[in-house]
């Protein structure tokens, strides 16, 4: 028989795994220099929450290699991000890799730690305890926190309480990491049958000041669960205490207002009693606790000898639940079929990168309200998450498959281009234009080194003086002419003259600009050959990227329709676990309803009884 | 400046079910916001600007719809046209607008939205993605965007 | 027991209660949970895969330019905004939110932008704003001309007042 009280607070403590609810389970160390921007770029999506881009930019940067003075603190982080992500073994395995390179002591110590904190949340508790003992003092100090209370609740579970107290009472630092471990420590005192104890924590976190939500909701469990362990003890007056500081307008409130009246029946005071059940059973019939309200009002009419109300009552009761009960019968075929889960998860929820979902998150429908006490439950907490994640990366992918449509695009694009731009080679880079001033180049400089070889002035004499020389050697005087001869004669000399004179400083000035034009020459073919090698180049890296184009899209849609399958078995999963709490509250209902009968009987013979005299 | 920013009506407005661009303006107390921050909750922008007259009707009933708001995760985001910055916060101050008012005032965003004409008013849902596109305003709009954004939030 | 319903009740609740809080075990449904963690995994690669791709494909190693921004200041220091010209082109005007201001000023470093360039002799020009402790508006440049050569340039602008204090300027520094 569960109320919803019951419901709740297991809900809590069924979540102390990943709570606080913060998003991610490990903080980076501020503060380091960064050695690699790449690095700075994850922290800076990393410090915005977005942590699934900033798990891709790690993944991908470590992949290109492009962090290697960060890479403890990427693997650290890594580790870290896979474990907000669900992935406990993968996480964990990266952290035992880690440990095995013998790291530095900070590492080492954070890499122990997350390694338990994994262990913890997979519910391997010795293996927990383990690791946390190997965790060092090089903690940052905002880890220690953490650290001290999941070795606190490790060692609640492994039943050493003593060891839990002492970490609690010597708490130094940030309150609230204590609180949770107080909260735990409280509740298994109570099952120990230590309510005194117990006492000491529970109604230190029950007086908490609260700022966050999360706080409030601690607050009200730890008062929720004391006025409740208090009233096992009968002792009204002080479960009120506890119970009065359950928030009015909070998710508890209503198992709070039970419990206000069975501390009053415990002073025996009936009519006080009354009061909080009646106020209860004006509210949402789909909440357990309003239902057992129902048979408490007919309890306390008949403690009060008031027994037409009490019978009205129990008949008002049975009517209910009997409604109640059809109602769930439906849910519960709804839950089979696979109707109702869907039904909650109905709604977008591609691009959402925050991972995790607490109560107030779901929808708020008729058929949600009356799932708290199943939503809450670790099991369905977990299934939601997982569909959750996956549907995510669904959206993701199916981005992806847009954007291959574009590179196929693109590099057809980019290959047409290619095709054309080869078609339109200037005629400068044409192999053959460059052959043939190589070869002119050639030709010169071997006329060049022939004319210095044989001191050959007419060569490398200006045109006109070669023109001139040309001419001179081809006239023929004829015999007998000396006065022309004698003329001649003159004129080869002047002209040899000149151009000896010249020679040496003509070889120089024409020796020089056929170095640079051979350099010239040299620049093409250095330049023809880059080019060459770059447009070569080209069509292989086009085709490898067609071929890893088309190679990945296949696996995209591969995978899309696994996620499509686990999906649908991640939701067939959840509405099988509806089904079976839906049951349980059924069940619960037809005994509330068993016991008004009997309740209502009993009256019936008494009545009887006492008319006939008996 | 023209009554009309483009001639072309309805010329290429986002399809709902697509993803709503991304943006980042000044708003007017000079903070910077940016559109992809509101993930995970529900948002209403409206497209203003001071010379356009059925905006005018608008604001005043969003100034309510804000006030009545107890959802936290529900925002209404105001992008004006004014070209002028300080016209916006004279008239964002004249009317007494409550929500934040962002500044387009070099219609970078309105050019990203391809919006046709003001008040163009768009609902965007927790993933991001625009859900309902209304153009223009009649008094009494103001219910549908309400019981749309009630849908958008029960998700 | 005067109240032996009562008892019945709180016992049992009780009872589910601490039995509940001692129970932290894994998801119900272990071998499905596997499969999600196994697929989720695959994604999580094939994601990784595509990403380098798409960067392999849109900026080659060899022209890849990517210019970073971070801060070093004090506390006080808002940035407002960014912008980037290179070679003449408007390449960046960036308006920064409270959100990313700050993870900033924690030691995060913004890509703010990617693209490519051919090798030789470029000019970026970079602008910033923001506010400093008094509410003062601040506003400083920085012209950067740089070499690129063949293989992937990173440039960083960090917005620094280390030097001078409470006056945040540009300190450049190129990466190979």
């Amino acid at each position: 028989m569960r109320s919803l009280a019951t419901q709740l607070i297991c809900a809590a403590t069924a979540l102390m795994a990943v709570l606080p609810v913060v998003a991610a389970d490990v903080e980076p160390q501020e503060g380091i220099v960064i050695e690699d921007l790449p690095y700075g770029q994850v922290l800076y999506e990393y410090y915005q929450e977005d942590y699934f881009r900033s798990l891709t930019t790690l993944l991908v940067e470590e992949d290109m290699g492009r962090m290697p003075d960060h890479a403890a603190e990427a693997e650290l982080l890594r580790g870290g991000l896979y474990l907000s992500y669900g992935l406990h073994r993968q996480a964990g395995e990266i952290f035992e890799r880690l440990l095995a390179e013998n790291p530095e002591p900070d590492v080492r110590d954070r890499a122990w730690f997350y390694l338990g904190k994994a262990r913890f949340q997979r519910g391997y508790i010795k293996e927990a305890n383990k690791a946390f003992k190997k965790v060092g003092r090089q903690l940052p100090v905002v880890m220690e926190a953490e650290r001290d209370s999941l070795q606190a609740q490790v060692d609640i579970l492994r039943g050493d309480l003593g060891k839990a107290e002492q970490i609690i009472d010597q708490w130094e630092g940030p309150e609230d990491w204590s609180y949770y471990a107080a909260y735990n420590l409280g509740v298994a005192l109570i099952k120990a049958d230590r309510i005194d104890e117990a006492a000491i924590y529970l109604n230190k976190v029950g007086s908490i000041e609260a700022a966050t939500e999360e706080m409030y909701s601690l607050r009200d469990r730890a008062n929720l669960a004391m006025g409740f362990a208090l009233l096992q003890l009968e002792d009204g007056a002080q479960a009120k205490v506890a119970l009065e500081r359950v928030r009015l307008n909070g998710p508890f409130s209503n198992a709070a207002l039970l419990g206000f009246g069975w501390a009053d029946v415990a002073q025996e005071n009936y009519r006080e009693a009354l009061v909080p059940w009646l106020e209860l059973s004006s509210r949402n019939r789909l909440d357990p606790a309003v239902q057992e309200s129902l048979l408490a009002i007919a309890y306390a009419y008949r403690q009060l000898s008031a027994n037409q109300q009490a019978m009205e009552g129990y008949a008002q009761a049975i009517d209910i639940y009997e409604q109640e009960i059809d109602r769930l019968e439906k849910a519960i075929s709804a839950a089979r079929s696979g109707e109702l889960v869907e039904s909650m998860l109905s709604g977008p929820v591609e691009g959402f990168s925050r991972w995790n979902w607490a109560l107030e998150d779901l929808p708020e429908r008729e058929e949600t309200r009356y799932l708290i006490e199943l939503i809450a439950t670790h099991g369905f907490q977990g299934g939601l998450r997982n569909y959750r994640d996956l549907k995510m990366l669904q959206s993701h992918l199916l981005d992806w498959q847009s954007k291959l449509d574009v590179f196929d695009h693109m590099l057809e694009g980019r290959v047409t281009a290619y095709e054309a731009a080869m078609a339109d080679v200037p005629e400068s880079l044409r192999q053959d234009t460059i052959e043939q001033y190589q070869a002119r180049h050639l030709d010169l400089q071997e006329r060049l080194a022939a004319a210095e070889r044989n001191r050959d002035i007419v060569a490398v004499a200006p045109a006109v003086q070669q023109q001139q020389w040309a001419r001179i050697e081809s006239i023929d005087t004829g015999a007998g002419d000396d006065a022309a001869t004698h003329k001649l004669g003159i004129l080869k000399g002047l002209l040899q003259w000149e151009m000896e004179k010249d020679y040496k400083l003509r070889l120089w000035q024409q020796q020089r600009e056929m170095a640079e034009l051979g350099q010239l020459v040299e620049d093409s073919v250095t330049g023809f050959d880059r080019f060459e090698t770059d447009i070569a180049a080209i069509p292989g890296d086009l085709e490898s990227f067609q071929t890893r184009v088309t190679g990945v899209a296949p696996r995209v849609g591969e995978l899309l329709g696994q996620i499509d399958e686990v999906a649908l078995e991640q939701v067939a999963a959840l509405g099988d676990i509806a089904a079976v709490e839906l049951e349980e509250q059924k069940q619960r209902l037809l005994r509330y309803r068993a016991q008004a009968q009997f309740a209502q009987a009993s009256i019936f013979d008494r009545s009887i009884d006492a008319e006939a005299g008996l | 400046m023209s009554v009309m920013l483009f001639t072309d009506a309805f010329a290429g407005l986002p399809e709902t079910g697509s993803q709503a661009p991304d943006f980042a303006l000044k708003s007017n107390p000079g903070i910077n916001v940016r559109l992809s921050e509101y993930r995970g909750e529900v948002v209403l922008l409206t497209f203003w600007a001071s010379w356009c007259r059925s905006c005018r009707t608008a604001i005043p009933k969003l100034i309510e719809m804000h006030g009545a708001n107890t959802a936290d995760d529900f925002h209404i985001v105001g992008i004006s046209l004014d070209d002028d910055r300080n016209v916006t916060q004279r008239v964002s101050a004249e009317m007494n607008i409550t929500f934040p008012v962002l500044s387009d005032d070099r219609h970078n965003v309105a050019e990203l939205y391809d919006l046709p004409d003001v008040p163009v008013t768009l609902l965007v849902d927790r993933t991001g993605t625009i859900r309902f596109i209304h153009r223009g305003f009649e008094s009494g709009d103001e219910q549908l965007y309400a019981s749309e954004a009630a849908m958008l939030l029960s998700e | 027991m005067k109240f032996k319903r009562l008892n019945t009740f709180i016992r049992t609740l009780l009872t589910v209660l601490l039995l509940c809080a001692a129970q932290l075990s894994p998801a119900e449904n272990m071998a499905l949970d596997d499969e999600v963690q196994t697929l989720k995994q695959q994604v999580l690669n094939l994601n990784r895969e595509l990403f380098v791709l798409e960067e392999e494909l849109l900026f080659p190693a060899n022209t890849q330019v990517v210019v970073f921004v971070s801060m070093d200041v004090g506390k006080y220091f808002t940035l407002d905004s960014v912008e980037l010209k290179l070679d003449d082109d408007d390449v960046s005007s960036y308006l920064y939110t409270p959100r990313e201001a700050d993870a900033l000023l924690r030691g995060g470093v913004q890509r703010l932008y990617t693209g490519n360039l051919k090798t030789g002799e470029h000019e970026l020009v970079a602008l910033f704003t923001g506010k400093g402790p008094n509410g003062r508006d601040y506003r400083r440049g920085a012209t950067i001309n740089f070499e690129k050569a063949i293989g992937a340039k990173f440039i960083e602008l960090k917005i620094s007042d280390r030097d001078s204090k409470q006056q945040p300027e540009f300190v450049v520094k190129e990466w190979e």
